[in-house]
């Protein structure tokens, strides 16, 4: 049977302060028997009791001297132990419960309640800050709030608080890593599904190592959450929103209704991505791959890092409040066979994706255009195609298993022949044999369907 | 009533000490265990209010009943025992986190 944790603690208030009525003494010599969480508190409260009786009566406070030689308080006001009306098979219990706890406290004196769970986070550094002798992070708990000092293990319900310096967190016993960032705010927590990371103010970077099987470590702001197996990410928050950046591995992001997680299952965001929630936004959206259109279309003329055919012109369309995109127009005369616009990077990791996914804008003039992507080193190239059936602005989803190796005429001398990898991706083209070429694109990522 | 007063008295709790009871070589960790609170609890009393800790001292130092602790702060029963309700849990919460702190730098 469980009891009300609000009426043991009423009840062990009233019995401290001894106006407990007897049926209260009952009901709570009951609770204690029957209850380990009465028994535990009462204990603990029946400690913290004899450790402050102890204390205060050790170190007496001086009273003011009333004969001209100063005294204690404690020689001159003479004692009274506390007394309280029970009647005796209370008292059996009560000790019987006290005893039991504290045999178990012994047994186990790291296990207390007190100590935090093993799982979470310990503070390893406090980088320094600027102003000497300022309060460079604290820590607290229930509205009591103390300086934070390297070593101190977070326990559910801390509120942590870089004020002016970069804490470093880590979860013994696992590589995971926290870098709570100067002004940030976060708490650490622990359930049935894994670790809670929730953040309040700032930014925090993290590297997860591989969480034990089912178990999932969460990054929360009030509005999002971050779903992490495995990776290096980092999560903020900023005026446009909650943003999610993601370095390694894979990471479902996805709104929060309250403390609540809804129903969606959210938006899986692949390493080398980032996805932001704006403000009363319902989902959140995926950024662009790093180095990918925005970045790359406007130092393309710098850098070569992409080009176009040269019967096929591109043009960076960036009106201030509108989302910027690319524009592909061409008008292929009759020799050239094919138009066409390439990107390349650095190679990125695109193994834990599904697809290519491209937020374009067609004409719906039904030409075909052949997206092209770029496989390792020397590069293997694939292709799929799509069709150009709308006029409006839409994603277009391209799974990985559905992209096809060019034939031999089209690759590389070297390239070998070993199917799409994904672990090495460094670029892709768009490519039509229409005459006339129409395109905007807005967007290009790698995602998860 | 001779059972719950032995219960709250400070020898029944002294003798639950660890110094009389615990098995052989665990008294050490005891001790390490009992100094850490009570170098936690020093510091914690001393970022008590000024009425939080008079009315600590009153009711755990005097050993005063509730009835004379509100005569003595001017309060009605009911608030002050509210106030050393709060006392307490704030103690209780401090000493926590002043013994994690101490542990995790050991």
């Amino acid at each position: 049977m469980s009891h009300d944790p609000e009426r043991i603690e009423t009840l062990l208030a009233r019995h401290s302060a001894e106006i407990a009525s007897d049926d209260e003494l009952r009901e709570l010599a009951d609770l204690i028997a029957a209850e380990p969480l009465a028994a535990r508190r009462f204990a603990e409260l029946a400690w913290q009791e004899f450790c402050l009786i102890d204390e205060l009566q050790r170190q007496p406070a001086p009273v003011a001297p009333t004969d001209g030689v100063a005294r204690h308080r404690s020689a001159r006001l003479p004692r009274t132990p506390i007394r309280l009306r029970f009647p005796s098979w209370v008292g059996a219990v009560l000790a019987a419960g006290l005893a039991l706890y504290l045999g178990l406290f012994l047994s186990a004196p790291r296990q207390r309640a007190s100590a935090p769970p093993a799982e979470l986070a310990q503070v390893t550094e406090i980088a320094a800050g600027e102003d000497n002798g300022a309060v460079l992070a604290q820590i607290s708990h229930d509205g009591v709030t103390m300086p934070l000092t390297v070593g101190t293990r977070l326990a559910p319900g801390d509120r942590l608080e870089a004020t002016r310096s970069r804490i470093q967190l880590r979860y013994p016993g696992e590589g995971t890593e926290l870098s709570v960032q100067p002004g940030s705010i976060l708490g650490c927590a622990s359930d049935a599904v894994g670790k809670v990371v929730t953040i309040e103010r700032g930014r925090v970077v993290a590297t997860v190592a591989k969480q034990p099987s089912g178990s999932t470590m969460r990054f929360r702001t009030a509005s999002a959450e971050a779903l992490v197996v495995g990776t290096r990410l980092a999560v903020s928050i900023g005026t446009d929103g909650a943003r999610l950046d993601v370095q390694e591995g894979l990471v479902r992001f996805r709104t929060l209704a309250g403390e609540a997680a809804t129903d969606d299952a959210g938006l899986a965001v692949a390493a080398g991505t980032s996805a932001l929630l704006p403000p009363s936004a319902a989902r959140p959206q995926l950024l662009p791959i790093q180095a990918m259109p925005l970045t790359i279309w406007r130092a393309a003329s710098e850098n070569r890092s992409a080009n176009t055919s040269d019967n096929l012109s591109w043009e960076l369309i960036d009106e201030h409040g509108a989302p910027a995109f690319l524009r592909l127009a061409g008008q292929a005369d009759p020799q050239e066979r094919y138009a066409w616009f390439s990107v390349q990077f650095p190679a990125q990791d695109w193994s834990l994706a599904t697809g290519l996914q491209l937020r374009i804008r067609g004409q719906g003039n039904g030409n075909t255009w052949t997206v092209e992507i770029d496989d390792g080193q020397p590069v293997e190239h694939f292709v799929q195609r799509f069709v150009d059936d709308q006029a409006a602005w839409r994603d277009v989803y391209l799974p990985f298993n559905a992209f096809v190796r060019r034939s031999a005429s089209y690759q590389h001398r070297d390239a070998p022949d070993d199917g799409l990898g994904l672990a090495r991706m460094s670029g892709y083209s768009l490519i039509t044999e229409a005459r006339a070429s129409h395109l905007d694109i807005a967007a290009a990522y790698a995602v998860i369907h | 009533m001779e059972g719950i007063r032995s219960v709250r008295s400070r020898p029944f709790l002294r003798s639950l000490g660890p110094r009389n009871r615990l098995p052989q070589g665990t008294q050490g960790l005891w001790s390490d265990v009992l100094e850490a609170e009570r170098q936690a609890l020093r510091s914690c009393l001393a970022r008590v209010s000024t009425y939080g800790r008079q009315l600590l001292t009153l009711r755990y130092e005097e050993s005063l009943p509730l009835s004379q602790l509100a005569e003595r702060v001017g309060r009605t029963e009911e608030a002050v025992h509210k106030a050393l309700v709060r006392v307490r849990a704030a103690l209780g919460k401090c000493v926590d986190l002043s013994v994690r702190a101490s542990e995790g730098a050991k």
